[in-house]
Protein backbone atom coordinates (compact mmCIF):
# COMPACT_ATOMS: atom_id res chain seq x y z
CA UNK A 1 0.00 0.00 0.00
CA UNK A 2 1.16 3.51 -0.70
CA UNK A 3 1.61 6.20 1.88
CA UNK A 4 -1.32 8.43 0.96
CA UNK A 5 -3.13 10.26 3.71
CA UNK A 6 -6.60 10.12 2.24
CA UNK A 7 -8.58 8.83 -0.70
CA UNK A 8 -11.64 10.71 -1.87
CA UNK A 9 -14.00 8.61 -3.95
CA UNK A 10 -16.83 9.55 -6.23
CA UNK A 11 -20.02 7.57 -5.59
CA UNK A 12 -22.04 6.36 -8.58
CA UNK A 13 -19.99 4.36 -11.05
CA UNK A 14 -17.04 4.28 -8.67
CA UNK A 15 -18.16 2.79 -5.35
CA UNK A 16 -21.77 1.86 -6.10
CA UNK A 17 -24.04 1.50 -9.12
CA UNK A 18 -21.96 -0.30 -11.77
CA UNK A 19 -22.28 1.74 -14.94
CA UNK A 20 -23.64 4.82 -13.11
CA UNK A 21 -27.14 3.90 -14.24
CA UNK A 22 -29.27 5.56 -11.57
CA UNK A 23 -28.56 9.16 -12.58
CA UNK A 24 -29.29 8.26 -16.20
CA UNK A 25 -32.59 6.52 -15.58
CA UNK A 26 -33.65 9.31 -13.25
CA UNK A 27 -33.14 11.91 -15.98
CA UNK A 28 -34.69 9.81 -18.74
CA UNK A 29 -37.73 8.96 -16.62
CA UNK A 30 -38.23 12.51 -15.40
CA UNK A 31 -38.12 13.93 -18.92
CA UNK A 32 -40.39 11.14 -20.10
CA UNK A 33 -42.94 12.15 -17.49
CA UNK A 34 -42.91 15.59 -19.12
CA UNK A 35 -43.28 14.07 -22.60
CA UNK A 36 -39.69 14.87 -23.51
CA UNK A 37 -37.47 12.21 -25.10
CA UNK A 38 -33.85 12.21 -23.93
CA UNK A 39 -31.40 9.48 -24.85
CA UNK A 40 -29.02 8.01 -22.32
CA UNK A 41 -25.87 8.98 -24.21
CA UNK A 42 -26.81 12.66 -24.05
CA UNK A 43 -27.38 12.38 -20.32
CA UNK A 44 -24.06 10.62 -19.86
CA UNK A 45 -22.16 13.31 -21.76
CA UNK A 46 -22.62 15.68 -18.80
CA UNK A 47 -22.06 13.15 -16.02
CA UNK A 48 -20.02 14.29 -13.06
CA UNK A 49 -21.57 17.72 -12.74
CA UNK A 50 -23.83 18.55 -9.82
CA UNK A 51 -27.27 17.25 -10.75
CA UNK A 52 -28.84 20.69 -10.98
CA UNK A 53 -26.05 21.91 -13.24
CA UNK A 54 -26.45 18.66 -15.18
CA UNK A 55 -30.15 19.35 -15.68
CA UNK A 56 -29.46 22.94 -16.74
CA UNK A 57 -26.97 21.71 -19.34
CA UNK A 58 -29.48 19.20 -20.70
CA UNK A 59 -32.34 21.65 -21.15
CA UNK A 60 -29.98 24.02 -22.97
CA UNK A 61 -29.04 21.29 -25.46
CA UNK A 62 -30.76 21.69 -28.86
CA UNK A 63 -32.15 18.13 -28.86
CA UNK A 64 -34.00 18.87 -25.62
CA UNK A 65 -34.69 22.54 -26.22
CA UNK A 66 -36.47 21.75 -29.44
CA UNK A 67 -38.93 19.57 -27.56
CA UNK A 68 -39.78 22.27 -25.05
CA UNK A 69 -42.10 24.32 -27.19
CA UNK A 70 -44.04 27.50 -26.49
CA UNK A 71 -46.95 25.93 -24.72
CA UNK A 72 -45.27 22.64 -23.92
CA UNK A 73 -44.76 23.10 -20.24
CA UNK A 74 -46.67 26.34 -19.99
CA UNK A 75 -43.78 27.90 -18.12
CA UNK A 76 -41.51 30.89 -18.58
CA UNK A 77 -37.96 29.83 -19.27
CA UNK A 78 -36.28 30.89 -15.99
CA UNK A 79 -38.74 28.89 -13.94
CA UNK A 80 -38.43 25.82 -16.09
CA UNK A 81 -35.23 24.65 -14.45
CA UNK A 82 -36.73 25.02 -10.99
CA UNK A 83 -39.89 23.17 -11.97
CA UNK A 84 -38.06 20.31 -13.63
CA UNK A 85 -35.52 20.04 -10.85
CA UNK A 86 -38.23 19.89 -8.19
CA UNK A 87 -39.90 16.98 -9.97
CA UNK A 88 -36.51 15.40 -10.62
CA UNK A 89 -35.78 14.78 -6.95
CA UNK A 90 -38.24 11.92 -6.54
CA UNK A 91 -36.91 10.23 -9.66
CA UNK A 92 -33.35 10.54 -8.34
CA UNK A 93 -34.24 9.10 -4.96
CA UNK A 94 -36.03 6.14 -6.44
CA UNK A 95 -33.30 5.34 -8.94
CA UNK A 96 -30.50 5.86 -6.40
CA UNK A 97 -32.17 3.51 -3.92
CA UNK A 98 -32.62 0.94 -6.63
CA UNK A 99 -28.98 1.05 -7.72
CA UNK A 100 -27.36 1.45 -4.32
CA UNK A 101 -25.37 -1.73 -4.74
CA UNK A 102 -21.69 -1.89 -3.91
CA UNK A 103 -19.47 -2.59 -6.90
CA UNK A 104 -17.67 -5.91 -6.53
CA UNK A 105 -14.39 -5.67 -4.66
CA UNK A 106 -15.03 -2.23 -3.19
CA UNK A 107 -15.76 -3.40 0.36
CA UNK A 108 -12.39 -5.07 0.63
CA UNK A 109 -10.51 -2.02 -0.63
CA UNK A 110 -12.29 0.32 1.79
CA UNK A 111 -11.54 -2.02 4.69
CA UNK A 112 -7.89 -2.23 3.77
CA UNK A 113 -7.56 1.53 3.40
CA UNK A 114 -9.11 2.14 6.78
CA UNK A 115 -7.05 -0.58 8.39
CA UNK A 116 -3.89 1.08 7.09
CA UNK A 117 -4.88 4.43 8.61
CA UNK A 118 -5.74 6.08 5.31
CA UNK A 119 -8.72 8.39 5.62
CA UNK A 120 -11.65 7.92 3.25
CA UNK A 121 -14.10 10.53 2.01
CA UNK A 122 -16.85 10.55 -0.61
CA UNK A 123 -18.00 13.23 -3.03
CA UNK A 124 -21.08 13.06 -5.20
CA UNK A 125 -23.03 15.09 -7.70
CA UNK A 126 -26.20 13.91 -5.97
CA UNK A 127 -27.90 16.56 -3.83
CA UNK A 128 -28.10 16.10 -0.06
CA UNK A 129 -31.70 14.85 -0.24
CA UNK A 130 -30.67 11.85 -2.31
CA UNK A 131 -27.66 11.07 -0.10
CA UNK A 132 -29.85 11.25 3.01
CA UNK A 133 -32.34 8.87 1.34
CA UNK A 134 -29.67 6.25 0.64
CA UNK A 135 -27.48 6.84 3.70
CA UNK A 136 -28.75 3.75 5.59
CA UNK A 137 -28.06 1.60 2.54
CA UNK A 138 -24.58 3.08 2.17
CA UNK A 139 -23.88 2.29 5.80
CA UNK A 140 -25.15 -1.25 5.38
CA UNK A 141 -22.74 -1.62 2.46
CA UNK A 142 -19.94 -0.76 4.83
CA UNK A 143 -19.13 2.62 3.29
CA UNK A 144 -17.91 5.36 5.63
CA UNK A 145 -20.63 8.02 5.65
CA UNK A 146 -19.15 10.57 8.03
CA UNK A 147 -17.53 12.53 5.21
CA UNK A 148 -19.84 12.70 2.20
CA UNK A 149 -19.77 16.02 0.38
CA UNK A 150 -22.68 16.62 -1.97
CA UNK A 151 -23.31 19.15 -4.69
CA UNK A 152 -25.69 20.90 -2.26
CA UNK A 153 -22.76 21.74 0.01
CA UNK A 154 -20.79 23.84 -2.46
CA UNK A 155 -21.15 26.76 -4.86
CA UNK A 156 -20.40 24.65 -7.93
CA UNK A 157 -19.91 20.98 -8.67
CA UNK A 158 -17.21 19.32 -10.74
CA UNK A 159 -14.95 20.22 -12.44
CA UNK A 160 -14.65 22.87 -9.72
CA UNK A 161 -12.56 21.40 -6.89
CA UNK A 162 -14.83 22.55 -4.05
CA UNK A 163 -16.29 19.20 -3.03
CA UNK A 164 -12.80 17.75 -2.82
CA UNK A 165 -11.54 20.75 -0.81
CA UNK A 166 -14.47 20.34 1.59
CA UNK A 167 -13.79 16.65 1.96
CA UNK A 168 -10.12 17.34 2.72
CA UNK A 169 -11.17 19.92 5.30
CA UNK A 170 -13.59 17.50 6.93
CA UNK A 171 -10.94 14.77 7.00
CA UNK A 172 -8.33 17.28 8.18
CA UNK A 173 -5.78 16.24 5.56
CA UNK A 174 -3.12 18.06 3.59
CA UNK A 175 -0.96 18.53 1.54
CA UNK A 176 -3.33 17.98 -1.36
CA UNK A 177 -0.79 15.96 -3.30
CA UNK A 178 -1.02 13.33 -0.56
CA UNK A 179 -4.69 12.94 -1.35
CA UNK A 180 -5.92 10.63 -4.11
CA UNK A 181 -9.13 11.39 -5.98
CA UNK A 182 -10.90 8.44 -7.62
CA UNK A 183 -13.59 9.19 -10.17
CA UNK A 184 -15.25 7.66 -13.23
CA UNK A 185 -15.86 10.87 -15.18
CA UNK A 186 -13.69 13.41 -16.98
CA UNK A 187 -15.25 16.22 -14.92
CA UNK A 188 -14.30 14.32 -11.77
CA UNK A 189 -10.72 13.83 -12.92
CA UNK A 190 -10.47 17.53 -13.75
CA UNK A 191 -11.81 18.41 -10.32
CA UNK A 192 -9.09 16.26 -8.75
CA UNK A 193 -6.43 18.04 -10.78
CA UNK A 194 -7.89 21.43 -9.93
CA UNK A 195 -7.62 20.51 -6.27
CA UNK A 196 -3.96 19.59 -6.64
CA UNK A 197 -4.57 15.91 -5.93
CA UNK A 198 -3.36 12.79 -7.66
CA UNK A 199 -6.20 11.41 -9.72
CA UNK A 200 -7.26 7.90 -10.63
CA UNK A 201 -9.84 7.40 -13.34
CA UNK A 202 -12.15 4.39 -13.28
CA UNK A 203 -13.07 2.92 -16.64
CA UNK A 204 -14.94 -0.38 -16.55
CA UNK A 205 -17.49 0.23 -13.78
CA UNK A 206 -18.21 3.84 -14.58
CA UNK A 207 -20.02 6.33 -16.70
CA UNK A 208 -17.83 6.15 -19.79
CA UNK A 209 -18.92 2.59 -20.50
CA UNK A 210 -22.28 3.14 -18.88
CA UNK A 211 -22.93 -0.57 -18.57
CA UNK A 212 -24.36 -2.55 -15.68
CA UNK A 213 -22.54 -5.76 -14.79
CA UNK A 214 -25.12 -7.74 -16.73
CA UNK A 215 -24.83 -5.57 -19.82
CA UNK A 216 -21.05 -5.74 -19.68
CA UNK A 217 -21.11 -9.52 -19.58
CA UNK A 218 -23.16 -9.52 -22.78
CA UNK A 219 -20.57 -7.55 -24.69
CA UNK A 220 -17.79 -9.77 -25.93
CA UNK A 221 -16.43 -8.42 -29.21
CA UNK A 222 -16.22 -4.72 -28.49
CA UNK A 223 -15.19 -5.03 -24.87
CA UNK A 224 -11.48 -4.40 -25.27
CA UNK A 225 -12.08 -1.53 -27.66
CA UNK A 226 -14.53 0.32 -25.43
CA UNK A 227 -12.34 -0.19 -22.37
CA UNK A 228 -9.36 1.21 -24.26
CA UNK A 229 -11.39 4.21 -25.39
CA UNK A 230 -12.62 4.93 -21.85
CA UNK A 231 -9.06 4.68 -20.61
CA UNK A 232 -7.88 7.06 -23.30
CA UNK A 233 -10.57 9.62 -22.44
CA UNK A 234 -9.75 9.57 -18.75
CA UNK A 235 -6.03 9.91 -19.47
CA UNK A 236 -6.76 12.77 -21.84
CA UNK A 237 -8.76 14.48 -19.08
CA UNK A 238 -5.58 14.32 -17.03
CA UNK A 239 -5.86 11.20 -14.87
CA UNK A 240 -2.52 10.11 -13.43
CA UNK A 241 -3.65 6.50 -13.62
CA UNK A 242 -6.65 4.60 -14.87
CA UNK A 243 -8.04 1.47 -13.21
CA UNK A 244 -10.84 -0.69 -14.53
CA UNK A 245 -12.42 -0.71 -11.10
CA UNK A 246 -11.81 0.43 -7.52
CA UNK A 247 -11.38 -3.30 -6.83
CA UNK A 248 -7.96 -2.95 -8.48
CA UNK A 249 -6.92 -0.12 -6.15
CA UNK A 250 -4.23 -2.19 -4.50
CA UNK A 251 -2.40 -2.09 -7.78
CA UNK A 252 -1.62 1.58 -7.11
CA UNK A 253 2.01 1.19 -6.27
CA UNK A 254 3.57 4.58 -6.85
CA UNK A 255 4.86 6.14 -3.65
CA UNK A 256 3.49 9.41 -2.36
CA UNK A 257 5.43 12.52 -3.49
CA UNK B 1 -5.34 34.63 -8.21
CA UNK B 2 -2.54 35.83 -5.97
CA UNK B 3 -2.95 35.15 -2.29
CA UNK B 4 -0.88 37.44 -0.08
CA UNK B 5 -0.30 37.80 3.60
CA UNK B 6 -0.83 40.96 5.66
CA UNK B 7 1.87 41.71 8.19
CA UNK B 8 5.32 41.69 6.73
CA UNK B 9 4.13 41.26 3.16
CA UNK B 10 1.53 43.90 2.26
CA UNK B 11 1.50 45.75 5.57
CA UNK B 12 4.72 47.26 6.85
CA UNK B 13 4.35 46.89 10.56
CA UNK B 14 8.01 46.29 11.26
CA UNK B 15 8.03 44.24 14.46
CA UNK B 16 4.60 45.18 15.76
CA UNK B 17 3.13 41.66 15.69
CA UNK B 18 6.12 40.24 17.50
CA UNK B 19 6.19 43.06 20.06
CA UNK B 20 2.48 42.82 20.85
CA UNK B 21 2.65 39.01 21.15
CA UNK B 22 5.62 39.31 23.48
CA UNK B 23 4.16 42.13 25.57
CA UNK B 24 0.93 40.22 26.19
CA UNK B 25 2.86 37.10 27.16
CA UNK B 26 4.97 39.04 29.64
CA UNK B 27 1.95 40.75 31.17
CA UNK B 28 0.57 37.30 32.04
CA UNK B 29 3.81 36.09 33.55
CA UNK B 30 4.95 33.76 30.76
CA UNK B 31 8.64 33.27 30.20
CA UNK B 32 9.72 33.91 26.68
CA UNK B 33 11.70 36.35 24.57
CA UNK B 34 10.89 38.29 21.41
CA UNK B 35 12.99 35.94 19.27
CA UNK B 36 11.10 32.88 20.43
CA UNK B 37 7.76 34.51 19.74
CA UNK B 38 8.95 35.17 16.19
CA UNK B 39 9.30 31.46 15.47
CA UNK B 40 5.54 30.97 15.58
CA UNK B 41 4.68 33.97 13.49
CA UNK B 42 2.17 33.39 10.74
CA UNK B 43 0.42 30.60 12.59
CA UNK B 44 -2.25 30.39 15.24
CA UNK B 45 -1.32 32.75 18.05
CA UNK B 46 -3.47 30.98 20.60
CA UNK B 47 -1.39 27.86 19.97
CA UNK B 48 1.72 29.88 20.78
CA UNK B 49 0.33 30.85 24.17
CA UNK B 50 -0.88 27.34 24.85
CA UNK B 51 2.62 26.09 24.13
CA UNK B 52 4.20 28.64 26.51
CA UNK B 53 1.70 27.82 29.23
CA UNK B 54 2.25 24.10 28.85
CA UNK B 55 5.99 24.61 28.96
CA UNK B 56 5.74 26.67 32.16
CA UNK B 57 3.84 23.79 33.71
CA UNK B 58 6.56 21.40 32.69
CA UNK B 59 4.52 19.62 30.02
CA UNK B 60 6.46 18.38 27.04
CA UNK B 61 4.54 19.62 24.03
CA UNK B 62 5.56 21.27 20.78
CA UNK B 63 3.69 24.17 19.29
CA UNK B 64 2.75 22.01 16.26
CA UNK B 65 0.98 19.58 18.61
CA UNK B 66 -1.71 22.17 19.21
CA UNK B 67 -2.65 21.95 15.54
CA UNK B 68 -3.96 18.51 16.37
CA UNK B 69 -5.03 18.55 20.01
CA UNK B 70 -7.48 20.86 21.75
CA UNK B 71 -6.03 20.87 25.30
CA UNK B 72 -8.73 22.74 27.26
CA UNK B 73 -6.37 23.02 30.22
CA UNK B 74 -4.21 25.63 28.53
CA UNK B 75 -6.80 27.01 26.16
CA UNK B 76 -8.71 29.15 28.64
CA UNK B 77 -5.64 30.99 29.87
CA UNK B 78 -4.19 31.23 26.36
CA UNK B 79 -7.38 32.86 25.18
CA UNK B 80 -7.10 35.57 27.85
CA UNK B 81 -3.57 36.39 26.78
CA UNK B 82 -4.57 36.30 23.15
CA UNK B 83 -7.38 38.79 23.81
CA UNK B 84 -4.90 41.15 25.42
CA UNK B 85 -2.59 40.74 22.41
CA UNK B 86 -5.55 41.56 20.19
CA UNK B 87 -6.22 44.79 22.08
CA UNK B 88 -2.60 45.82 21.69
CA UNK B 89 -2.64 44.92 18.01
CA UNK B 90 -5.87 46.75 17.17
CA UNK B 91 -4.57 49.81 18.92
CA UNK B 92 -1.41 49.70 16.88
CA UNK B 93 -3.18 49.26 13.55
CA UNK B 94 -5.75 51.94 14.26
CA UNK B 95 -3.02 54.46 14.88
CA UNK B 96 -0.12 53.48 12.77
CA UNK B 97 -0.89 51.40 9.70
CA UNK B 98 1.52 51.53 6.78
CA UNK B 99 1.05 49.63 3.54
CA UNK B 100 4.25 47.98 2.37
CA UNK B 101 5.87 50.18 -0.27
CA UNK B 102 4.76 48.92 -3.66
CA UNK B 103 1.85 46.85 -2.36
CA UNK B 104 -0.93 49.02 -3.75
CA UNK B 105 0.86 49.41 -7.09
CA UNK B 106 1.19 45.63 -7.26
CA UNK B 107 -2.53 45.17 -6.57
CA UNK B 108 -3.33 47.55 -9.43
CA UNK B 109 -0.89 45.77 -11.72
CA UNK B 110 -2.55 42.42 -10.94
CA UNK B 111 -6.05 43.72 -11.56
CA UNK B 112 -4.94 45.27 -14.85
CA UNK B 113 -4.03 41.75 -15.93
CA UNK B 114 -7.27 40.19 -14.75
CA UNK B 115 -5.65 38.53 -11.75
CA UNK B 116 -7.65 38.43 -8.52
CA UNK B 117 -6.09 39.75 -5.32
CA UNK B 118 -6.79 37.89 -2.10
CA UNK B 119 -5.32 38.21 1.36
CA UNK B 120 -5.25 35.66 4.09
CA UNK B 121 -4.02 36.21 7.57
CA UNK B 122 -3.34 34.51 10.85
CA UNK B 123 -5.24 37.37 12.48
CA UNK B 124 -8.75 36.84 13.74
CA UNK B 125 -11.59 38.95 12.41
CA UNK B 126 -11.32 41.81 14.88
CA UNK B 127 -7.70 42.66 14.12
CA UNK B 128 -8.28 42.04 10.43
CA UNK B 129 -11.14 44.51 10.40
CA UNK B 130 -8.91 47.14 11.98
CA UNK B 131 -6.38 46.59 9.21
CA UNK B 132 -9.01 46.64 6.48
CA UNK B 133 -10.48 49.88 7.81
CA UNK B 134 -7.05 51.38 8.21
CA UNK B 135 -6.05 50.64 4.62
CA UNK B 136 -9.45 50.92 2.94
CA UNK B 137 -8.45 48.14 0.54
CA UNK B 138 -11.76 46.29 0.34
CA UNK B 139 -13.70 49.50 -0.03
CA UNK B 140 -11.47 50.75 -2.80
CA UNK B 141 -11.51 47.36 -4.48
CA UNK B 142 -7.74 47.03 -4.43
CA UNK B 143 -8.24 43.72 -2.68
CA UNK B 144 -11.00 41.30 -3.79
CA UNK B 145 -11.23 39.02 -0.78
CA UNK B 146 -9.85 38.83 2.74
CA UNK B 147 -9.87 35.54 4.63
CA UNK B 148 -9.19 35.11 8.32
CA UNK B 149 -8.52 32.12 10.51
CA UNK B 150 -12.17 32.19 11.53
CA UNK B 151 -13.28 31.54 7.94
CA UNK B 152 -11.59 28.17 7.91
CA UNK B 153 -13.42 25.15 9.32
CA UNK B 154 -12.39 24.53 12.90
CA UNK B 155 -10.39 27.79 12.75
CA UNK B 156 -7.58 25.87 11.06
CA UNK B 157 -5.29 28.49 9.68
CA UNK B 158 -1.81 28.01 8.22
CA UNK B 159 -0.21 25.71 7.40
CA UNK B 160 -3.55 24.11 6.45
CA UNK B 161 -4.60 25.21 2.95
CA UNK B 162 -8.24 25.74 3.91
CA UNK B 163 -8.19 29.55 4.08
CA UNK B 164 -6.77 29.55 0.58
CA UNK B 165 -9.54 27.25 -0.71
CA UNK B 166 -12.08 29.54 0.94
CA UNK B 167 -10.78 32.50 -1.06
CA UNK B 168 -10.68 30.47 -4.28
CA UNK B 169 -14.30 29.46 -3.77
CA UNK B 170 -15.38 33.04 -3.06
CA UNK B 171 -13.62 34.33 -6.19
CA UNK B 172 -14.45 31.27 -8.32
CA UNK B 173 -10.83 30.49 -9.12
CA UNK B 174 -11.21 26.83 -9.91
CA UNK B 175 -7.70 25.47 -9.95
CA UNK B 176 -4.72 25.66 -7.61
CA UNK B 177 -2.62 25.74 -10.76
CA UNK B 178 -3.89 29.29 -11.24
CA UNK B 179 -2.90 30.46 -7.78
CA UNK B 180 0.34 32.01 -6.54
CA UNK B 181 0.89 32.32 -2.79
CA UNK B 182 3.02 35.18 -1.44
CA UNK B 183 4.11 35.52 2.17
CA UNK B 184 6.89 36.36 4.58
CA UNK B 185 6.92 33.34 6.89
CA UNK B 186 7.61 29.60 6.66
CA UNK B 187 3.94 29.07 7.53
CA UNK B 188 2.97 30.93 4.35
CA UNK B 189 5.28 28.72 2.29
CA UNK B 190 3.80 25.59 3.86
CA UNK B 191 0.30 26.84 3.17
CA UNK B 192 1.11 27.28 -0.52
CA UNK B 193 2.77 23.87 -0.64
CA UNK B 194 -0.13 22.15 1.12
CA UNK B 195 -2.58 23.69 -1.33
CA UNK B 196 -0.51 22.83 -4.38
CA UNK B 197 -0.18 26.40 -5.68
CA UNK B 198 1.73 26.84 -8.90
CA UNK B 199 3.90 29.51 -7.30
CA UNK B 200 5.03 29.83 -3.71
CA UNK B 201 6.85 33.13 -3.27
CA UNK B 202 8.64 34.24 -0.15
CA UNK B 203 9.32 37.93 0.50
CA UNK B 204 12.24 39.21 2.54
CA UNK B 205 10.33 42.18 3.95
CA UNK B 206 9.16 40.41 7.10
CA UNK B 207 10.79 39.99 10.49
CA UNK B 208 12.38 36.61 9.79
CA UNK B 209 15.86 36.02 8.34
CA UNK B 210 16.36 34.24 5.03
CA UNK B 211 17.47 31.05 6.78
CA UNK B 212 13.94 30.52 8.04
CA UNK B 213 12.86 29.60 4.51
CA UNK B 214 15.22 26.62 4.52
CA UNK B 215 13.39 23.33 4.22
CA UNK B 216 10.08 25.00 3.41
CA UNK B 217 9.32 24.43 -0.25
CA UNK B 218 9.00 27.61 -2.23
CA UNK B 219 9.45 28.47 -5.88
CA UNK B 220 10.91 31.97 -5.54
CA UNK B 221 12.27 34.48 -3.04
CA UNK B 222 11.99 38.21 -3.74
CA UNK B 223 12.90 41.28 -1.68
CA UNK B 224 9.31 42.51 -1.34
CA UNK B 225 5.81 42.66 -2.83
CA UNK B 226 7.03 45.52 -5.03
CA UNK B 227 9.07 42.94 -6.96
CA UNK B 228 6.15 40.61 -7.59
CA UNK B 229 5.02 42.00 -10.97
CA UNK B 230 8.45 41.51 -12.51
CA UNK B 231 8.56 37.93 -11.23
CA UNK B 232 5.08 37.04 -12.46
CA UNK B 233 5.83 38.60 -15.83
CA UNK B 234 9.00 36.58 -16.15
CA UNK B 235 7.91 33.19 -14.87
CA UNK B 236 4.15 32.89 -14.81
CA UNK B 237 2.50 34.96 -17.48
Amino acid sequence: MTKYKAVIFDLAGTLIDHGSCAPVSAFVDMFHAHDIKVDASLVRSYMGLGKREHLAALIRHPRVRSQIGEGHLKLDKPEMLDHLYASFLDFQVEAARDRCVLIEGVAKVIQQLQASGTKVGITTGYPIEVVDAIRPQLQRCGLPTDVIVTASDVAAGRPAPWMICRAAEALGVYPMHDVIVVDDTQAGVQAGMNAGCRTIGVSRTGNLLGLSEMELRCIVDRREAILAEARRQLKEAGADQVLESVADFNDVIEPAA
Amino acid sequence: MVMLDFAGTTIDDKTAVRDCLYEAAVEFGLETDPEEVLVSIGTNKIHLYQYLIARKEGRDLQIEDFERIKDPASYKEALKIFNRYTELMINYYRNDIQPMPGAEETFEWLHARGIKVAIDTGFHRDVTEAVIEGTGWLKSGLVDKVVTVEDAPGNRGRPAPFMLFHAMMALDIQSVHEVVKVGDTPADMLEGYNAGCIGIVGVMSGPLPIESYAGKRHTHLIPSVADLPALLERDFL
